[in-house]
């Protein structure tokens, strides 16, 4: 069994209901089935069972009869569902996760999330991006970058692109170029070498 | 096709639950299973038009053999009684993730 990000432990009932949160409020998937559920967010049937009860008790998921099954979804309704999402994305969602994959790799400055992952996070509507393009600011090792990037896929079932750019040109990119380009459109900060 | 991660995992819990059981490997199970869940398809397409309910329901047969046959196929069936369908259902949104949802699975 998995356990993720300590700091959030106090907030959240149990790290079980926190990755079925994260899981339903983070993921590609629109709607789950239990099982489907208990196998992604690496907790027991019985227990994804009770909690998504309790979640949906309270409206923090929505749930639906199918024939005998019962499938599960985010609430989108619920007030602060953003940022409900916001606060588990930086966790133990995406940003959360190539935070800690990259906290591993040496020489590692600054990572920046763009493309449409990051446009989506910024409010643009449209569907879960297929794959994640990361900007990696530094001289990493590119084989221990590459190795950590695939453990973090593993998790978040989405390729993950990464290109690398060194200090200086991050700093002083021409507006026309790549990097140009990437500051002026939506992008989030993975947090690196701090709380996760 | 790769089996996706934590299947066998939600499959011995399957198992403890009393869902699932662990039979023999019979490769003429399998195909039997299988040849089934063809047979229902051609008849959903015969009676599509003519009878467009009767069609699906041949289509919903046919999906839960073909998992029936799947699952045999990894040395597991379901155990009999109420929900046994739902199981192999639940199952299969598991072992095809990716590929499959709940509507496409339901009998309407």
């Amino acid at each position: 069994m998995r356990t993720s990000a300590p700091a959030l432990a106090p907030i959240f009932r149990s790290d079980e209901q926190l990755r079925i949160l994260a899981q339903l409020y983070t993921g590609p998937d629109e709607e789950l089935s239990i099982t489907q559920l208990a196998n992604l967010a690496d907790v027991a049937i019985g227990t994804a069972s009770r909690e998504t009860a309790r979640l949906a008790e309270h409206g923090l998921v929505r749930t639906r009869q199918v024939g005998r099954m019962r499938m599960v979804s985010p609430n989108w309704e619920l007030p602060w569902a953003r940022e409900l999402r916001a606060i588990l994305v930086q966790t133990v969602g995406v940003l959360g996760l190539l935070s800690a994959g990259l906290g591993r790799v040496p020489s590692v400055e600054e990572a920046w999330v763009f493309g449409s992952w990051a446009a989506r996070y910024d409010g643009e509507a449209g569907p879960f991006p297929r794959d994640i393009d990361l900007l990696v600011i530094g001289d990493p090792d590119r084989r221990q970058l590459n190795r950590a990037l695939r453990e973090v896929e593993k998790d978040l079932r989405v390729e993950v692109n990464p290109v690398v750019a060194s200090p200086a040109d991050w700093e002083q990119p021409t507006p026309a170029s790549f990097l140009g380009q990437v500051r002026a459109r939506p992008r989030a900060r993975v947090p690196i070498g701090g709380v996760a | 096709m790769s089996w996706p991660r934590g299947l066998a995992r939600v499959e011995r819990e399957m198992i403890t639950l009393g869902y699932l059981e662990r039979i023999a490997l019979n490769p003429s199970v399998v195909a039997e299973w299988i040849n089934e869940a063809s047979r229902h398809l051609r008849s959903a397409t015969l009676l599509a038009n003519d009878d467009p309910r009767l069609a699906y329901a041949a289509c919903h047969d046919a999906i839960r053999k073909a998992l029936t046959g799947v699952l045999a196929h990894r040395g597991l069936r379901p155990k009999g009684g109420e929900g046994a369908h739902a199981r192999i259902i639940e199952w299969g949104t598991v072992a095809l993730a990716a590929d499959v949802d709940a509507d496409t699975l339901r009998r309407s």
